[in-house]
């Protein structure tokens, strides 16, 4: 079996895998499977959550301690992630293929190293130094977030939809799950795709801050593509297939090359191959990162990242913000520093009232999950949003240390409270309209209700006297879980509606 | 050009030409697509019984199993409601998707003995279904009522938008609502079970409010008209016959319960085609009196049924 | 220096080395896929467990026959117990106490009127048959609730399955319903398992009292799992299975010749039976027979 082979095999493989974990992340399915590997596998993520938070988080299938082994292997192999395993890079390299012409001469041009290609290390050096200073936006262009999130509101979603109108089932085991916004994410996700037909893996090769992480350390690679000079005949016929632009023909590009060894394949005289420790004339190690395009690139970050970061804080205090987080997760500014938008949640969420947050945070909490009760509701005896996060923003919680029957690890005591109810009393039926409903009371589903009625008699317009069931909060019950928002028969804006936590004593 | 080339593209122009004309007259004037199927009336599903036949049966015993089986054989006997080759639909309270012990949805032990039954009477196929509050898949499995079902030898359906449709019931609040008919059409034999449940705004959820969970659209709407709803499902649905659960009694916080102090051990189940007659007596499991239900007050007084249960002489055994 | 371009005459042949690492890397994939699979066995995120045994099914009613309300249940574990019953709690802990709930019903127009209802969840049911024994006095007027019971004055105890009751009443004329609300929760306990009786082995003669316990039976450690019975003439007969008989029967022997007290001890398969404070050796040997004749 020939090694490119293998590579083929192998990038299938994971692809599937990765879409296979997408798939099995919902409640029926998800058994003991561990679901965020790969997000959990990430270098990338480990890393920036590291320095944004000082720490490793280390609960999940492997926690974030797997993707220092994945480092190290890059350390020794090269960036065989980008080339074998990387689920996004399997998807530019198809589009690619499917789109690119079969002329050697034009394979040849679109495979030409491009000097501006440095931009993706810029890129990895501003989200680091964004992440130093706790503002964390790795997840926007991650390979594996952005595909766990562009496959989790966008593609999905539409193949769901798409099986259902021909009546083939679909994917979510209730109904298509919706995501506002989702159509940025998928044009963000298509477009990205597109740019192969200009240059092939563009994403990979230009902006993917993980591929350029995995580049910085390719430099101590012991095993490297090796071009035997007393054999090659010069015809460059190994640059036709290079998937990372690496210039096999030239000095070889250790952080570019993806050790797809299409170009061992490709050479008629056999003269590519990978060797161990090959004489170190015949590679570039480092990257093409003059210290001006660094400073620049740190200096950017930095000032974006503030920006970025007032934003944010101008929404807090403005009090504009009521955003309900899923349950267990952890205060806003931990949040922020931990959340890397992969949507994992989002996909595993049962009843869809994850939402991806657009800008109503700021832009730090871009695509961020956020509750929204006309949507759906979240029922009080489900844990799955932590139980899939790979960083921790949602902690891990079982469904008793949700109700509080059992001691949750901050040792906080009672049900989780993620936001209280409260009633327009202008637009809730039995309030300002003189007519009996109180659907709110019957669906809440804590033990006693957190929403109690009191009888009231009231003179009806003809003048008859009517005895109406009236709703109140119990601040000290309501655990803002949105179902009273979600079943309330009023359209539009809900007559009683979930909002930030009344702290109550 | 030659005459073959001029009769050739003569022929296609023609031939393009009928096509769309031909499609835009097919196309005229049609209904346009989703447009909603005209309302239909849901059938009886009444049985007729022999002079003599007991009307009402009130079983009391700790185990759901053996006591429906004892109901059943003190009622007649399965084979008295369900003939060889029947499509039954059972229809459980299966809205929440909370364990069984928190008493808000039916005992899987009384449903899976209800399809059992009807499985050893002969019935063609069992279909148990609702449509529940909660999303409808983790309501059948978290409340075991599906495994019950499939151990049974029934099968869960699951609702999906094109299984609803508007129903035909004139004089009702429920005339062109949407209702989940699809299963209602393909039965032609329906068994209701519904569990005694404490509720706030209708004061109970028993045997009538159970056919709650057959509507669809808007039905949070017809909570401003709570009463004459319940009274109107009892037109809706005219059973086979319907199960009362009190296996276990949800005697406050209904319908949602939530704590195991809510539920108290009930240990009856009661046997009735008339589903006013079984709520009558209901009530009484939850510390109230049939008066004190204003929907079975105008259910009686539409004449879907009677409030006076002890006069349909209940048998009551105890195993 | 060749062409830039050369038609290829037959594929590349790959080096033994490289078929070798090809499938090294194929195997190591499949491997990997197979841990996947693999951890899909084990289980999913956990449900809502169910509530403590104690507590399923409501097995305090909300209010009393004639209609006192309950008031809020309170739930005790091992380690609470001692809160709420102090001392006593020892005599529970020994016989396994898994979890008590206790509630007051409090008659509607006066306060000063309340039952209050202890239910102990003691695991099984000879624990609760123990436990029962430890409490009852002996004086108490039978009663007809659940496998077992009895009134004395203000209090009414009884048993049932695995759950041991106690219903205290205070004020004037609660005496009579807390024997109504004894028997109505007692009808409303489980019985799982088949009643636990007397022992038939142990001679009716002159039997006043038959106790249970789990361990230290007459004050000796190795006596586990031990039915206790005493005599009006003050004998005293242990029948245990503990882990070891003979070690048992040793040991007891031992520390009943060490405080002068008239003790004969046999092993009988599984049984260490004893006779322990006869009045006359006769008695001791004719009732360690009589008992090792029954247990055959």
């Amino acid at each position: 079996m020939r090694i490119a082979n293998v590579r083929i095999i192998s990038q299938a493989t994971f692809l599937t895998l990765f879409l296979v974990c997408l798939y099995l992340s919902a409640a029926p399915r998800i058994d003991g499977y561990p679901v965020s590997i790969f997000l959990e596998a990430d270098p990338l993520v480990a890393l920036s959550t590291a320095i944004s938070t000082g720490q490793l988080y280390h609960v999940g299938a492997t926690g974030l301690f797997f993707g220092i082994g994945l480092l190290v292997a890059t350390m020794v192999l090269g960036r065989f992630y980008c080339g074998w395993v990387c689920p996004f890079g399997t998807l530019h390299h198809i589009v690619a293929w499917l789109g690119f012409p079969r002329a050697t001469k034009a394979r040849l041009e679109a495979n030409r190293f491009r000097r501006w290609y440095w931009i993706k290390y810029g890129i990895l050096l501003a989200m680091l130094v964004g992440a130093a200073f706790e503002i964390l936006q790795i997840g926007l262009l991650d390979p594996i977030p952005l595909l766990s999130r562009s496959m989790t509101d966008a593609v999905f979603p539409a193949v769901d939809a798409g099986l259902r109108v021909v009546g083939l089932g679909g994917i979510h085991p209730s109904a298509t799950p919706e995501f506002s916004g989702a159509w940025l994410i998928g044009l963000l996700f298509l477009t990205f795709l597109l740019l192969n037909l200009w240059v092939p893996r563009f994403f990979c090769r230009a902006i993917c801050p993980l591929g350029a992480l995995f580049g910085v350390f390719s430099r101590f690679a012991l095993w490297r593509i090796h071009r035997d000079l007393s054999t090659c005949g010069g015809c460059n016929l190994c640059s036709k297939g290079c998937e990372g632009a690496c210039e096999p023909e030239a000095k070889v590009r250790l952080a570019e090359c993806m050790v797809c060894m299409n170009c061992v394949e490709d050479c008629p005289d056999g003269s590519l191959s990978y060797e161990f420790l090959p004489p170190p004339e015949g590679a570039i190690a480092g990257v093409n990162v003059t210290g001006r395009r660094a400073v620049l690139a740190g200096v950017g970050g930095l000032f974006l990242m503030t920006l970025l970061r007032r934003s944010g804080s101008a929404v807090l205090q403005s009090g504009q913000r009521h955003l309900i987080r899923p349950p267990g997760s952890l205060a806003e500014e931990a949040f922020l520093a931990r959340c890397i938008k992969c949507d994992a949640c989002l996909n595993v969420c049962p009843t869809s009232v994850l939402q991806p947050a657009g800008l109503e945070g700021g832009f730090e909490g871009l695509w961020t999950p956020v509750l929204d009760m006309r949507m759906g509701y979240c029922d009080i005896t489900c844990t799955l949003c932590g139980h899939v996060c790979p960083t921790g923003a949602i902690e891990r919680l079982t469904p008793a240390q949700r109700t509080g029957t059992e001691e949750r690890p901050d040792g906080s005591d009672g049900p989780v409270m993620i936001g209280t109810a409260s009633y327009d009393r202008g637009r809730c039926l039995p309030w300002g309209m003189d007519t009996p409903c109180v659907v709110c009371e019957e669906v809440c589903p804590v033990s006693p209700k957190a929403i109690f009625t009191r009888e009231e008699r009231v003179i009806d317009r003809d003048g008859k006297p009517v005895v109406l069931k009236r709703p109140y909060i119990d601040p000290q019950k309501c655990v803002g879980c949105g179902i009273c928002e979600h079943e309330c028969p009023i359209r539009g804006p809900a007559a009683v509606r979930v909002g930030s936590r009344i702290g109550t004593i | 050009m030659s005459r073959r080339g001029l009769l050739r593209r003569l022929a296609e122009t023609g031939l393009a030409a009928a096509g769309v004309s031909g499609a835009a007259i097919w196309l005229h004037g049609r209904q346009p697509r989703g447009t909603a199927a005209p309302p239909a009336p849901v059938s009886s599903f009444r049985v007729d019984a022999a002079a003599g036949a007991p009307r009402m049966v009130i079983a009391r015993g700790t185990r759901p199993g053996p006591l429906v089986d004892a109901a059943l054989e003190e009622m007649g006997g399965i084979e008295r409601f369900i003939a060889k080759g029947d499509t039954v639909l059972v229809k459980p309270n299966a809205a929440f998707d909370r364990p069984a012990w928190q008493g808000t949805t039916t005992n899987p032990d009384v449903l899976g003995a209800v399809v059992a039954a009807c499985r050893r009477a002969g019935a063609a196929e069992v279909l148990v279904t609702d449509n529940p509050i909660h999303a409808p898949e983790g309501c059948f499995r978290k409340t075991g009522l599906g495994r019950a079902t499939e151990d049974a030898g029934g099968k869960v359906l699951l609702p999906r938008p094109s299984d609803f449709g508007p129903v035909a019931l004139p004089g009702t609040i429920l005339d062109g609502w949407s209702v989940y008919l699809e299963p209602l059409l393909r039965a032609n034999k329906v068994i209701g079970i519904a569990p005694v449940k404490d509720h706030n705004l209708a004061l109970a959820s028993l045997t009538l409010k159970n056919w709650y969970g057959l509507l669809g659209g808007p039905r949070n709407r017809l909570h401003q008209r709570m009463d004459e709803t319940i009274a109107d499902l009892a037109a809706l649905v005219r059973p086979t016959f319907s199960v009362l659960d009190g296996t276990r009694i949800l005697l406050r916080n209904g319908p949602t319960g939530g704590s195991p102090d809510d539920v108290v051990a009930g240990d009856v189940i009661a046997l009735c085609t008339d589903g006013v007659a079984l709520d009558a007596f209901g009530a009484t499991l939850l510390s109230r009196t049939a008066d004190d239900l204003d929907y079975l007050r105008l259910a009686e007084e539409k004449g879907r049924g009677t409030r006076d249960w002890r006069s349909l002489d209940p048998r009551e055994i105890s195993l | 220096m060749r062409a830039t371009v050369l038609p290829r005459r037959r594929p590349r042949q790959p080096s033994v080395r490289e078929r070798r690492v090809g499938l090294g890397l194929l195997a190591l994939l499949a491997a990997l896929v197979g841990l996947f699979l693999l951890a899909g066995a084990r289980p999913g995120p956990a449900g809502l467990p169910p509530p403590p045994a104690a507590s399923r099914g409501g097995l305090l009613p909300l209010t009393t026959p004639a209609g006192w309300p309950r008031g809020e249940i309170e739930r005790y574990d091992a380690d609470s117990l001692f809160e709420k019953i102090n001392g006593k709690a020892d005599a529970y802990l020994a016989l396994a106490f898994e979890s008590l709930a206790c509630a007051s019903y409090t008659r509607p127009d006066d306060p000063a009127t309340f039952i209050d209802v202890y239910l102990y969840d003691m695991q099984a049911p000879l624990h609760a048959y123990g436990i029962y024994r430890v409490q009852r006095s002996g004086n108490e007027q039978a009663l007809e609730a659940g496998e077992e019971a009895g009134a004395l004055g203000a209090s009414v105890f009884a048993r049932q399955d695995r759950f041991y009751l106690e219903v205290i009443a205070s004020g004037p004329d609660a005496a009579a319903e807390a024997r109504a609300l004894a028997q109505a929760i007692a009808r409303a306990l489980p019985a799982e398992h088949d009643p636990v009786k007397d022992p038939a082995y142990l001679p009716r003669a002159g039997l006043k009292r038959v106790r249970y316990v789990l361990e230290s039976g007459l004050g000796i450690e190795a006596l586990t799992d031990a039915f206790l019975a005493a005599y009006a003439d003050g004998t005293q007969v242990v029948v245990a299975r503990p882990a070891s008989p003979e070690a048992a029967c040793k040991e007891a022997l031992e520390s009943f010749a060490f405080l002068n007290t008239p003790a004969e001890f046999a092993v009988l398969g599984p049984y260490a039976v004893g006779v322990v404070g006869a009045p006359d050796p006769a008695r001791a040997k004719a009732l360690l027979a009589e008992v090792s004749e029954a247990l055959k």
